[in-house]
């Protein structure tokens, strides 16, 4: 198990090599000159001195060749340096800093409660095969699954906003503000969590122990609730997890729409204004997260599965 | 269960060929011109003259979703075309050269590791938005996916007797690769492309939506929607019939995949959930 890990943690490092150098070069290819750039934002002026603007690109390395930039600026990036916002003149490790923790909070929230969807939906639709609700449950999700989540959002505002005035259109303050936008993602990631519910469940239930469980007369309920679901949920806690992964890229366009000032919209936003050092700063860290959580679930899944545990490890 | 996946093909095959015949006769099938400004008629609802009423230009909004289905279409398969052949080209490389398999991998895990918006984003945010430059930022990281599902399935493959005979045979490499495996995943390639091609549609709208994609004024269904927002109270119509618009295309590709692979590869089904 720890030499799985430990083969799992190496990978990491190439990947996250590549990501860097992929979001250094995009910064590459942008118009502008970055020595400028951060003068503007730490001389809090518009047009920075001429002298000094040399001076920093010679002291940024501006005009060393490119792999020897790459270099030098992986060991800022590794010390913390992301460079400056020239909108608000902040660093921009302050910037993600500040918006980070409203995109986990939204993460968490939206991925609690599409479990809360998902789960007994895909549940009962197992346990009750072709009834109702596993047919109300399966075009549901086929529906759901095409359907963009920025136009769920707007459906969902003009139920809740502009229909039955419920809840604020968008914005940032108290719970009010949080409801629609964990509302559309959960609904955008619910229906894929229902399926693979029920086609997991519908397998377990095909299992040898749990008709030796039913031989031995064991409540129904039972057998649902201790054999059944918990095996059965064993590659659906996996998915969750990646799907946990995806929505930091994946509420983009939701920050976006609710005007949550999380690091989605701080990415778009910066692309709006051309602020090409928070941009990369978002990617980096967006694409980091979602490469780390990918690592723990994949880690976290062979703690959890025994058999799986087993299957890598011969 | 087999007369479902039959009408799954059926219906979203059947939508599929309406939306293509729209693509091509576009301006024989729609009342107006899809840029034609009528000011009288701003924000009409739908009526005799204007199918699907207009927005804030007066426009005809069904003749700009009808010319939206080009823009859609025409990215979306470019897009999937690009990333399908880079994926199968390097999939099947790396499963077929065990010593190259690594190197090709590591950069899938690479392109993998970008959630395909956020890059998207920033690579159009960096080089403007442009029909080639969204090809571009939506090929980026899509080929990963293939090569990982193309390298899966020659590793299978490789091992088989037949490719051994071949192999016996005299064979070369790239006769066997292109004749001998090849072929044989190409089941699951249409597959996992038919529904790419869905998520591609809603990655084009998402970036209109943000005001980076495809720039006014052709009509694009993210950009309409966007456009629309602001109306939603007088319009509703406008964001209504573009979403719906996605919607029904999105469903139509999703149909098509599920039919597909439940006849073609029922295997997949593992597969494409990880």
């Amino acid at each position: 198990m720890l030499g799985y890990t430990a083969k799992r943690i190496l990978m990491l490092f190439p990947v996250l090599l590549g990501i860097s150098m992929v979001t250094f070069l995009i910064m590459c290819f942008t118009p502008g000159d970055p020595a400028e750039i951060t003068l503007r934002a730490l001389l809090d002026t518009e047009t920075p001195p001429k002298e000094a603007v040399l001076e920093l690109r010679e002291e940024m390395g501006l005009n060393a060749p490119i792999h020897v930039r790459y270099i030098r600026w992986l060991d800022r990036v590794l010390h913390g340096d992301l460079g400056y916002s020239f909108q608000t003149h902040r660093s921009t490790l302050d910037e993600i800093m500040l918006a980070l923790p409203i995109t986990i909070k939204l993460a968490i929230v939206s991925m609690l409660l599409s479990i809360l969807i998902a789960i007994p939906i895909g549940t009962i639709s197992a346990i009750k095969q072709h009834s109702l609700v596993d047919n109300i449950g399966l075009i549901g999700s086929l529906l759901t699954v095409s359907i963009p989540d920025f136009f769920i959002a707007i459906l969902l505002i003009i139920i809740f906003s502009l229909h039955f005035d419920i809840f604020p259109v968008a914005g940032y303050g108290g719970v009010e503000y949080w409801f629609l936008p964990a509302l559309t993602l959960a609904i955008s990631m619910a229906p894929i969590t229902t399926r693979l519910t029920r086609t997991s469940m519908l397998e377990v239930l095909r299992q040898d122990y749990i008709r030796t469980a039913r031989g031995k007369g064991l409540a129904e309920r039972m057998i649902i609730r201790r054999h059944s679901l918990k095996n059965a949920l064993i590659p659906v806690i996996t998915y969750i997890g990646l799907q946990f992964g995806w929505l930091f890229g994946g509420t983009v366009i939701i920050e976006t729409i609710f005007a949550l000032p999380g690091i989605g919209r701080l990415l778009v936003e910066s692309i709006y204004t051309g602020d090409f050092l928070v941009t990369q700063g978002c990617v980096l860290f967006i694409a980091a997260i979602f490469v780390f959580i990918n690592l723990v679930v994949d880690v976290s899944y062979i703690f959890i599965d025994p058999r799986i545990r087993y299957e890598r490890e011969t | 269960m087999r007369n479902m996946k039959n009408k799954s093909i059926l219906i979203g095959g059947l939508i599929i060929i309406v939306l293509t015949f729209t693509t091509v006769f576009a301006p024989f099938v729609t009342p107006h011109d899809p840029t034609e400004q009528n000011p009288e008629d701003r924000l009409s609802s739908p009526n005799d003259e204007y199918p699907l009423g207009t927005d804030h230009f007066g426009r005809c909004i069904f003749s700009r979703l009808a010319y939206g289905t080009r823009t859609s279409l025409v990215i979306a398969i470019a897009v999937s075309a690009i990333v399908v052949s880079i994926g199968t080209i390097l999939g099947a490389i790396a499963g077929y050269y065990r010593m190259i398999d690594n190197i090709v991998m590591r950069f899938a895990d690479i392109a993998l590791a970008f959630p395909s918006i956020v890059l998207a984003l920033a690579i159009v945010g960096m080089l403007g938005p442009s029909t080639p430059n969204i090809i571009i930022a939506l090929s980026a990281t899509g080929w990963g996916k293939y090569a990982r599902l193309v390298r899966g399935t020659v590793l299978s493959i490789k091992e088989k007797e037949f490719i051994e005979s071949a192999q016996a045979l005299g064979c070369n490499d790239a006769y066997i690769l292109f004749r001998h495996i090849l072929p044989n995943c190409l089941a699951s390639i249409v597959v996992v492309a038919s529904l790419g091609i869905g998520g591609k549609i809603i990655s084009i709208a998402g970036l209109g939506f943000l005001g980076l994609g495809v720039q006014p004024p052709t009509p694009e269904w993210g950009t309409m929607i966007k456009g629309g927002l602001p109306l939603l109270h007088v319009a509703p119509h406008i964001v209504i019939f573009s979403g719906l618009m996605i919607m029904i295309t999105v469903l139509a590709f999703n149909l098509l995949a599920d039919g597909l692979r439940d006849t073609l590869d029922p295997r997949l089904k593992d597969m494409m959930m990880k």
